[in-house]
């Protein structure tokens, strides 16, 4: 038997053949091994019991007032709130929906440029809109009501309906004290609004300011009732809180609550896949502006994002330093001490991933129709058509793409908000 | 062979010019394109997303169908101008050879005119979209006029839409490696690479070991990271300036807008009073900003700077820089954290 000579080369190869092993077993074991101190910290930073109770909005005086719910809860379902009578807030967030719509832009009176947003858990968040255009809740709240693609009324109109409803009435004056008197027609016409519609201009341009006001100051405060309503809307614990639990617990049998999937996903989403950079908190978002280099939907140019919302929000009359405001300004500091610059070209932002299962398609014009698109997409990074993409490229294979889908689906759970709130009110 | 090495450099020169020609108002500068409109200049990009996604072009397009023409100001006085953008069919016969001129000798552009963006204002980046329904030339015109003097400053870029081939320029290429390799072969390149392959190979396993030993090489660099104690003081570059923090909401929290205490001092310990600060900070490693527009908002003596608006959008390494003014000197710290 001739002895087998192993030329230099081959035995260099073997050798790296060898290490490649013994690197790739490690990683193996690393991905199940158990959670580090500083991963576990990670976890209980996204725990749904690390949520601070709801922080105030000094903007909004009846913000957590019982009644103001009552009366934004019925508004929210109220069709009556449009052009057509056939138009609430609750045609685009949708309970069942985890309050969205499942279109990929919102479809009312016209077709909406952008995805609806989930309104759950929106309380936490210092902005509102993807572009962040309002800086409360209630002041987002005003802005469908009027616009033609949505509920297309006016709110000479609105306030109108609201003061001269018996229980409305009733009511808005418990929450907001006396109404002003809308009866003259001459001082408030039927339709006025400072709106693209003339008529309606032309109408609001002829009333006296001080009349504008008053009306400005109902229409105000109907957004104030809709937000105090919103503000109950908050996310219920999902099987990723209660796997948090036990590992806390150091429950014997916390590992059986999560597969090797769904586990292998979470490390990634904290890991490897840099989820958690803008996921974070205990509601899965920084609620901050980022752009993601995601491309315009057939039909459209690239989104601006946060850039050219900024100046459409320091005009906006209904900001936190206007005169509907309930706010100091000096209590305005998300308003005071925001950031501008070429780093919000295109950016937008973060959206919650606590309401996952019923919010498809997603993105801020609805272009990616499944969380596979998603992943695919930030796993990729492609270049911005408009400013920098802030995400690189993850390298993730595709295994790795399927234990972080697992993972997200584990994200999404009911309302921890009391059933009446999520039906329509009964009727008096 | 020299001979054929001659006759591609002569190819090649021919390339040459072609290459580095302007489309009018739009020349390749390194990997930008830049439009001259004027003495406003902007990065210049064309995307078509619905058929090549986020390929970037300058000048001719491959597809016809929706096209995205992106200006990314590089002067910003283009945010103070309104920017008007129209693309007319090229009806000059001179291709990439168009300019201003020839442009103006048209006359009324109406007639010719596909795509027409009145003059709007944008602050950063300007974008229009034009679905090109068939194959063909075209001229871009950007018009802006000077706020002030009333001047018109125009562009022209020639541009082809729906152009798939690629000429002779394959053919070129081809002959270029065919010719660089036959070269290599003929003068002995081969030859020479197989015997520097045999003495190389001899020292594969003695690098082998040395790669094995250097994790033990790192450890003890790894162990120092891991026990260093963090400062609770930063000082300038220079050493002059010493400041520390104490953040009104402990720990420094994530997504929480929120205010700190400056601390300023000299190398000697007297605190440094009424100074000029002003802070900013990011992510080194993600090479972003804050997510707020922090302020100094009062002196609050000994020393003492109230910081208000920080807010720290993700977890990870911080650092805060801390810019310094006070008689007739200025420096920088800065204060590294991590969340």
């Amino acid at each position: 038997m001739s002895r087998i000579r192993l030329p230099r080369w081959a035995f260099v190869a073997l050798v790296a053949v060898v290490l490649a092993s013994v690197w790739w077993f490690r990683q193996g074991t690393v991905a199940s091994g158990p959670w580090t101190a500083s991963e576990l910290a990670l976890l209980r930073s996204l725990w749904l019991q690390s949520l601070p109770p709801l922080p105030p909005d000094p903007s909004n005086a009846v913000a957590d007032l019982a009644q103001a719910a009552q009366l934004g809860h019925r508004l929210f379902f109220d069709q009556r709130l449009s052009a057509n009578g056939a138009v609430a807030c609750v045609s685009c967030h949708q309970p069942a929906l985890r309050f969205t719509d499942g279109l990929a832009t919102a479809q009312a009176l016209g077709k909406s440029a952008r995805n609806t947003l989930s309104v759950v858990g929106a309380a936490y968040s210092p902005w509102f809109y993807w572009d962040g255009r309002k800086d409360s809740q209630w002041a987002q709240a005003l802005s469908p009501l009027e616009d033609p693609a949505e509920h297309g009324a006016n709110r000479l109109r609105l306030a109108r309906l609201v003061l001269e409803d018996a229980a409305y009435g009733a009511l808005y004056a418990q929450v907001f004290g006396p109404a002003p008197d809308l009866s003259d027609l001459a001082r408030f016409p039927q339709d006025a609004g400072p709106l693209p519609d003339p008529q309606w201009r032309a109408a609001w341009d002829a009333m006296r300011a001080e009349d504008r006001q008053l009306v400005d100051q109902v229409f105000a405060n109907l957004g104030k009732a809709l937000a105090a309503y919103q503000r109950k809307l908050l996310p219920g614990p999902n099987r990723f809180d209660a796997y948090v639990a036990a590992l806390e617990q150091q429950a014997p049998d916390a590992e059986r609550m999560f597969s090797a999937d769904e586990r292998a996903g979470l490390r990634l989403f904290i890991g490897k896949g840099r989820c958690v950079e803008c996921h974070n908190g205990p509601l899965f978002t920084n609620n901050e502006f980022h752009n993601t280099g995601v491309l315009p939907p057939a039909g459209s140019v690239p989104d601006q994002g946060r850039r050219r919302a900024l100046a459409q929000l320091r005009a906006d009359p209904f900001n936190c330093h206007g005169a509907f405001s309930d706010a100091e300004p000096a209590q305005c500091v998300e308003f005071n001490f925001m950031r501008s610059g070429q780093e919000l070209v295109g950016a937008l932002r973060t959206p919650s991933l606590r309401n996952l299962g019923g919010t498809a398609p997603y993105m801020h014009k609805g272009q990616l129709g499944t969380l596979d698109a998603v992943l695919a997409h930030y796993n990729a990074a492609p270049f911005a058509l408009i400013g920098h993409n802030e995400g690189e490229p993850l390298g993730l294979g595709s295994r790795e793409l399927r234990q972080l889908e697992a993972f997200l689906l584990t994200l999404d759970a009911p309302l921890a908000t009391a059933p009446e709130w999520l039906a329509a009110p009964a009727a008096e | 062979m020299k001979a054929f090495r001659n006759a591609l450099l002569i190819l090649c020169s021919l390339l040459l010019p072609q290459a580095l020609l302007a489309h009018g108002s739009v020349t390749a500068e390194g990997d930008l394109c830049i439009i001259r409109i004027g003495f406003y200049t902007a990065h210049f990009k064309v995307f078509q997303p619905q058929t090549s996604r986020d390929r970037e072009y300058c000048e001719d397009l491959p597809a016809t169908g929706e096209s995205v023409f992106v200006m990314d100001y590089l002067h910003q006085g283009l945010a103070a101008v309104p920017i008007e953008f129209r693309i007319i069919r090229d009806v000059t016969g001179l291709g990439r050879f168009t300019r201003l001129d020839d442009v103006l000798a048209l006359g009324d552009l109406e007639p010719l005119t596909v795509f027409y963006q009145p003059p709007v204002l944008e602050a950063d980046v300007f974008t229009v979209l034009h679905d090109f329904p068939e194959a063909g030339d075209f001229l871009g015109v950007v018009s802006v006029r000077h706020p002030e003097t009333g001047e018109l400053y125009q562009a022209v870029f020639p541009f082809s839409v729906g152009f798939r081939g690629w000429g002779m320029l394959p053919l070129f290429v081809l002959l270029a490696v065919l010719a660089q390799v036959g070269y290599w072969i003929a003068t002995g390149g081969y030859a020479r690479w197989r015997a520097t392959r045999k003495r190389v190979a001899g020292n594969d396993k003695q690098r082998a070991q040395m790669l094995m030993l250097l994790p033990l090489l790192l450890l003890p660099l790894q162990l120092m990271a891991a026990t260093a104690p963090e400062p609770q003081r930063w000082s300038s570059a220079d050493g002059q300036l010493l400041a520390s923090y104490r953040s009104e909401v402990t720990p420094v929290p994530l997504n929480q807008i929120h205010a700190w205490i400056l601390h300023l001092e000299n190398s000697s310990g007297a605190p440094l009073e009424n100074a000029l600060v002003t802070v900013a900070g990011g992510m080194p490693a993600h090479n972003h900003g804050l997510a707020t527009a922090p302020v100094v908002t009062a002196y609050l003596g000994e020393g003492d700077y109230r910081v208000e608006g920080l807010r720290f959008h993700m977890q990870g390494a911080w650092e805060l820089r801390v810019s310094v003014s006070h008689a007739n000197t200025s420096a920088t710290i800065v204060i590294p954290l991590s969340l």
